[in-house]
């Protein structure tokens, strides 16, 4: 019996990673069939269209590959630097199912990581020239993927404080996997003030966020979002709620649902979360939920993670990376634990990109 | 089309397997395989037998149970007809499967393509290579220090 090949590709498209990178070694029309990127484009489109194949990355300090939403059957993935300190990496941003990952030294490069088959590229080592400098320059990163050109990219954002003129000077670079190089951002420099937090970064309808930061004078003025779209590479502001007088303590950028969202902590220590319904609109922003304080005082809420399959929890990062689980219900929080302190958690959805 | 829509609702054709095994349905029955009814359309004589020249007679009777169930689906609600599916699929081996696959695929019936191929993917989701291989019937063309290779690259994939 021989059997033609679009059916053979439409029971393959039904199965999850692990059965496909198995089924590789059923001999060579299998094995190119699973590696092409139609494929691998179609299979990750269905998994989206079906929830289906979803998982959590996170770290117990090394990255763990769990069941989604429970966290249960936990792979411990192989990656660089992973015996280092605290497992040697912190992820700057997800995407399409795959991370980008800084060592905790910035000497070393940036990878760009794919969880689902555990494979990785490492981006050419980027040297900083002067003024900037290891020590004295402040450094962003960010991680997504350009539709138009189906290219994953990374963003490297360096800026000096310049004293004497009150302003920062900076260096934006852009890295493409398709070439596998780093160059000079359509716009190079930011004139923007983006918050320290490095391995934080948010993808969205094409753009990358990173949070504004709160002004350190006395006004205590929360700033707009920073973002910076990858087709045409040009920076950009969104504008945040007008929380009014309240005084904000920390405010963090989010993804909640496919909208962009932020995480407000009062001083008091509530933290509310608002999400922008209609992207780039902001007179969209809603207040969907208000928190009370942790336990810890300065604990807070830093952005929401996803919602449960029962839509009846909201996992959240909070300030120190920890993952916790909000019940909608009572708004009770309580950390995830997984056979230690869970943190940075990331929705995976299975890519078969052999990186 | 000349006939009425009486005529049309009583009509029968004869369904001829490739075992020449014949099988009396009603049209509408008939009709939700695509080429049966492109091949209606051409015909003159409707009541010359209709070639169903690559399905087997054990296997046409399970295809007309199928199209039966699902042309009269006005008096179960979806989730029982969803359920009538399920059975209908855990009630077949492997074998059975990969050629009312292959049936549903030539016949052009969407519904039992989709039914048959997710069954067939549940079934096979959990098997080793050299089962698949078995299975399907597939010769392995890789050398084994390339077998090796393409194992190393994803050693977990083949833990339980």
């Amino acid at each position: 019996m021989s059997f033609p090949v679009e059916l053979i590709i439409d029971i393959l498209l039904r199965l999850p990673a692990k059965s496909l990178l198995r089924f590789k070694i059923v001999c060579k029309l299998w094995y190119n069939l699973i590696n092409s990127s139609d494929f691998v484009d179609l299979h990750f489109e269905r998994s989206i269209a079906s929830q289906t194949n979803f998982h959590f990355v996170y770290k117990t300090p090394i990255l763990h590959l769990g069941d989604f939403d429970t966290f249960d059957n936990p792979i411990s993935l192989d990656y660089p630097f992973k015996n280092c300190d605290n497992g040697g990496v912190g992820v700057v941003g997800s995407c399409n199912g795959l991370l980008c990952l800084q060592s905790y030294d910035f000497e070393h490069p940036l990878l760009i990581y794919n969880p689902t088959t555990q494979t990785y590229k490492t981006l050419p080592l980027l040297p900083i020239s002067a003024p900037f400098s290891y020590t004295r320059s402040v450094f962003n990163f960010g991680f997504g993927y350009e539709s138009i050109t189906r290219d994953y990219r990374c963003v490297r954002i360096i800026r000096n404080y310049n004293e004497e003129t009150s302003s920062y000077e900076s260096d934006v670079m852009v890295y493409s996997l398709k070439g596998d190089l780093w160059r000079k951002a359509a716009t190079p420099s930011v004139d923007y003030n983006l918050d320290y937090y490095y391995t934080k970064s948010v993808f969205l309808n094409g753009a990358i966020h990173w949070d504004g930061g709160i002004t350190e004078n006395e006004a205590n003025e929360a700033l707009p979002i920073v973002v910076f779209n990858l087709k045409d590479e040009c920076f950009s502001t969104m504008l945040i709620p007008d929380f009014d007088s309240m005084e904000i303590v920390h405010m963090f950028v989010g993804v909640l649902d496919e909208s962009l969202c932020l995480a407000v902590s009062e001083l008091s220590g509530d933290t509310h979360l608002w999400v922008m319904k209609e992207y780039g609109t902001p007179e969209s922003w809603t207040k969907l939920y208000s928190v009370p304080k942790l336990n810890s005082f300065y604990e807070k809420v830093a952005s929401p993670i996803c919602y449960s399959m029962s839509l009846k929890e909201l996992f959240v990062h909070t300030t120190y990376l920890q993952v916790a689980s909000i019940d909608l219900d009572t708004m009770e929080i309580s950390p995830v634990e997984v056979a230690t302190r869970c943190t940075d958690a990331h929705v995976c959805v299975e890519n078969l990109l052999m990186l | 089309m000349a006939s009425t829509s009486t005529s049309t609702l009583s009509r029968k054709l004869i369904l001829k397997s490739s075992d020449g095994e014949k099988f009396e349905v009603d049209e509408n029955v008939a009709m939700q395989s695509q080429t049966i009814k492109h091949m209606i359309e051409d015909l003159d004589d409707i009541n010359s037998p209709i070639p169903v020249s690559i399905v087997t007679g054990t296997i046409l009777s399970k295809v007309i149970e199928y199209c039966k169930k699902h042309a009269t689906e006005d008096s179960d609600s979806d989730e029982q007809l969803k359920q009538w599916d399920k059975e209908y699929a855990n009630n077949m081996d492997l074998n059975t499967l990969y050629y009312l696959l292959l049936a549903a695929n030539y016949m052009e019936i969407k519904g039992l393509l989709e039914l048959i191929t997710q069954c067939v993917a549940d079934m096979i989701k959990g098997k080793s290579p050299e089962e698949i291989r078995a299975h399907f019937n597939i010769k392995n063309d890789f050398t084994p220090q390339e077998e090796a290779n393409i194992r190393n690259e994803n050693p977990w994939a083949f833990e339980n």
